[in-house]
């Protein structure tokens, strides 16, 4: 349309070569191609090792287990071949010990291989002698890598190994990529998956540790739990030295003095090693690693912690009784002052049964010690000194869902965790497969953790299977006649009962069941 | 054979243009011979404005004898099929990376109305002087970036008065984490100061999480 356009298209293409060229000639094109060639010629080199090996199975198949290193055997396949040609001469250039030797050359006389023509040997040889000129390329391939990434960034390549600063200039694109990254980039750099995998999902996913710097041996030689602070440490090293290689002058050795502090760094990072790490939470799982967590604060769980403090019992005017009533026994009146308060549960009681239970409030109850909280509870298990039963006035406590009314904390623990709280490594309770590998734990809700949920209703969340009184909490005989547990407030009430704790037996009279309709 | 646009065919049920190159195929596609006219096939999955027309594109802006600004050609996968609807017209292409430019160059010198450009997207006024001086009728961005709008609005200058820009939004390269439909709002908002929008194609199956905007400069 544009004859102008049309005119200029042979000047365009002739001025767009020469920027092309340009640009390549700068380019790290030979560092990223070369790094990117040497994990194909791995990849490539052991296929092709293990089918030589494979097929020299058929020849001499106790070889395998007598040498070690596996580029001698392909050498023993190359230059050597049939059994019949292992003798100690021949055995001599590989750098094996003499019992060695002798073993092998006793072996080749007792294979269960078989002998093979010369054609099919030539095949197996012509293999051989492949796969160990690739590994020799290798070797060459790696030396052409340092000399060309200490020509461009000596004090980077020398403070990482050269191999890893590949790697590392390889996935950025350019040394001048590198370069312009911040030191946070840099220590992440090749962990994207487990990057986004956080940042999609900050809650529940740790951010990665280290990327590419998982395989610097100062990071290698740190302890796990501490392996951050040396990549955070590498990392920042590493960006001052890629800055003063592209920016600055490359000449200059900066990297020694820093290889200096990051080996004093390392033995600081060492005698860290007993302490205990903050902020450490349960809810958290590392993107990276799919095992579960397995340190635990044991400390937390002496005390149970309440979020507001437990409100006093209000005071009411003592009543005045005709006759004198019976003083309870002590331990029960301590633990149990007499719930005057509205939260308590009036259950339906008739005249003829009045339980004598402390937990079901009869309206004229009399009260004669004091209605204050107590202050010590007393330990009612000599087998569980710090469990203690719950208390009616506290329904919170028992356990119950934290969206009921007057729930203050999910985290209440009586005393010692119950060993059933370990439940990672239950099948029940992995989750969905997420990221983490359905892994990952959820704050804990009801206190006896159970593979099963807490069904509402029973505050108390009950093992599935108690069928024996050694069974029930607190895995003992109770003091109280009759009930094990109390009741919260939204349970059904129980029917007035005659003997039995099975309530349905208080519906029918006994005696209806022998009789028969005719 | 129906030509749904100028210069695009539809036959059966895939798009096809007309080979302005017989016998010669750039990316591997397939051709097809009718009553002595090659046709090149014009691949949705690998072309974005394939994609959006067969999403349902109600206008295609290119006509016949067009000036087109291609931002983002690379290999010049979709610059072909636009150099095969432009008999009249011609097409710039700008692209950055000197990796897919040789590949470029070869279609630029088989072709007589494509023209690279070796040049970052973001810096319109370091182009060759004669392409700053024109105006082109239609603008077509496919760049992965994340300020891919200021881009588009930054060489919205050589863009006539009235004329269509193609906008190719690629969410994941704004915000991997916000869902995509939010993405191109905060960006469409962004154009629409300069630019009136007439249509957005998502480009699902073809691309996930793309989008393609039509819109006409105020």
């Amino acid at each position: 349309m544009d004859p102008k356009l049309l005119s200029l298209r042979k000047q365009l293409v002739r001025e767009t070569k020469k920027h092309v060229q340009e640009d390549i000639s700068q380019s790290d094109v030979h560092i990223i191609r070369s790094v990117n060639t040497l994990t194909d010629l791995d990849a490539t080199a052991n296929l092709l090792a293990e089918n030589c090996r494979e097929w020299y199975q058929s020849v001499f198949p106790e070889l395998e287990r007598l040498v070690a290193n596996q580029d001698t055997i392909l050498a023993m396949i190359a230059e050597i071949g049939n059994t019949a040609d292992f003798t100690e001469k021949k055995l001599s250039g590989y750098g094996l010990e003499k019992d060695q030797i002798e073993k092998i050359v006793s072996q080749a006389k007792n294979t269960s291989g078989v002998p093979i023509d010369k054609a099919t040997m030539e095949k197996i040889q012509t293999l051989a002698k492949q796969t160990l000129a690739l590994r020799e390329q290798r070797k060459q391939l790696e030396a052409f890598i340092e000399k060309n990434v200490l020509d461009k960034a000596p004090n980077f390549g020398n403070l990482c190994t050269p191999i890893l600063a590949g790697k590392m200039i390889a996935k950025a694109g350019s040394i001048q990529k590198l370069a312009e990254l911040p030191a946070s980039a840099l220590q992440v750099q090749g962990a994207e998956k487990a990057l986004f995998a956080h940042l999609k999902n900050k809650k529940h996913v740790l951010p990665p540790k280290h990327g590419f710097l998982y395989n610097h041996p100062l990071v290698q030689k740190t302890p796990v739990a501490h392996r951050g602070k040396m990549a955070r440490t590498i990392s920042a090293k590493l960006s001052i030295c890629l800055k003063v290689d592209f920016f600055g002058d490359k000449s200059q050795t900066v990297w020694t003095k820093m290889q200096m502090q990051l080996e004093k760094r390392l033995a600081d990072i060492v005698k860290l090693k007993n302490k205990p790490r903050k902020n450490f939470s349960h809810s958290f799982q590392r993107a990276d690693s799919l095992r579960p967590l397995k340190e635990y604060p044991t400390k937390d769980f002496a005390q149970p912690q309440f979020s507001k403090p437990p409100q006093q019992a209000p005071q009411f005017a003592k009543p005045v009784y005709s006759k004198p009533v019976e003083p309870k026994p002590d331990f029960v009146q301590k633990v149990y002052p007499a719930p005057a308060s509205a939260k308590t549960v009036h259950h339906p009681t008739t005249n003829s049964a009045k339980s004598t239970h402390p937990a079901i409030s009869n309206t004229a109850k009399p009260v004669q010690q004091s209605d204050s909280v107590p202050e010590k509870r007393v330990p009612e298990n000599p087998r569980y000194p710090d469990y203690v039963f719950p208390d009616p006035q506290y329904p919170d406590l028992t356990g119950s869902e934290p969206d009921a009314p007057g729930a203050s904390s999910p985290r209440i623990s009586r005393g010692k965790p119950s060993f059933r709280q370990r439940s990672f490594s239950k099948p029940g309770n992995f989750s969905k497969a997420g990221r983490s590998g359905g892994n990952f734990s959820r704050p804990q809700r009801s206190e006896g953790n159970f593979s099963r949920p807490s069904r509402p209703g029973t505050g108390f969340s009950k093992p599935p299977y108690p069928r024996r009184d050694s069974d029930k909490p607190p895995f003992g005989k109770s003091p109280y006649p009759r009930r094990d547990s109390p009741r919260p407030p939204f349970a059904k009430p129980r029917y007035p009962s005659s003997g039995g704790s099975n309530p349905q037996h208080a519906k029918k009279p006994f005696y209806k069941k022998k009789f028969k309709k005719r | 054979m129906t030509e749904i646009f100028p210069g695009i065919f539809r036959f059966d049920r895939q798009l096809w243009t007309q080979n302005k190159v017989p016998g010669f195929r750039v990316y591997g596609e397939k051709l097809f011979n009718k009553n002595g006219t090659e046709y090149r096939n014009w691949n949705p999955f690998k072309s974005k404005l394939a994609a959006g027309i067969e999403k349902g594109l109600k206008q295609f802006p290119i006509e016949k004898n067009s000036s087109v600004l291609y931002l983002g050609s690379a290999e010049g996968t979709t610059a072909s099929h636009l150099s095969d609807i432009l008999t009249d017209g011609a097409i710039v292409g700008v692209e950055f990376s000197s990796r897919s430019m040789p590949k470029f160059l070869e279609l630029c010198e088989q072709r007589e109305n494509m023209l690279p450009v070796l040049g970052d997207a973001n810096h319109p006024e370091q182009y060759p002087s004669e392409i700053q001086e024109t105006l082109f009728d239609v603008m077509v961005q496919d760049i992965s970036q994340k300020n891919q709008a200021e881009i588009f609005v930054k060489n919205s200058v050589l863009l006539k008065k009235n004329g269509f820009g193609l906008f190719v939004i690629k969410a994941p390269s704004i915000d991997s984490a916000k869902p995509a439909e939010q993405v191109v709002e905060e960006q469409t908002k962004q154009l629409k100061p300069t630019f009136s929008i007439i249509q957005t194609v998502f480009l699902e199956p073809f691309e996930t999480k793309h989008a393609l905007i039509l819109c006409q400069k105020n």
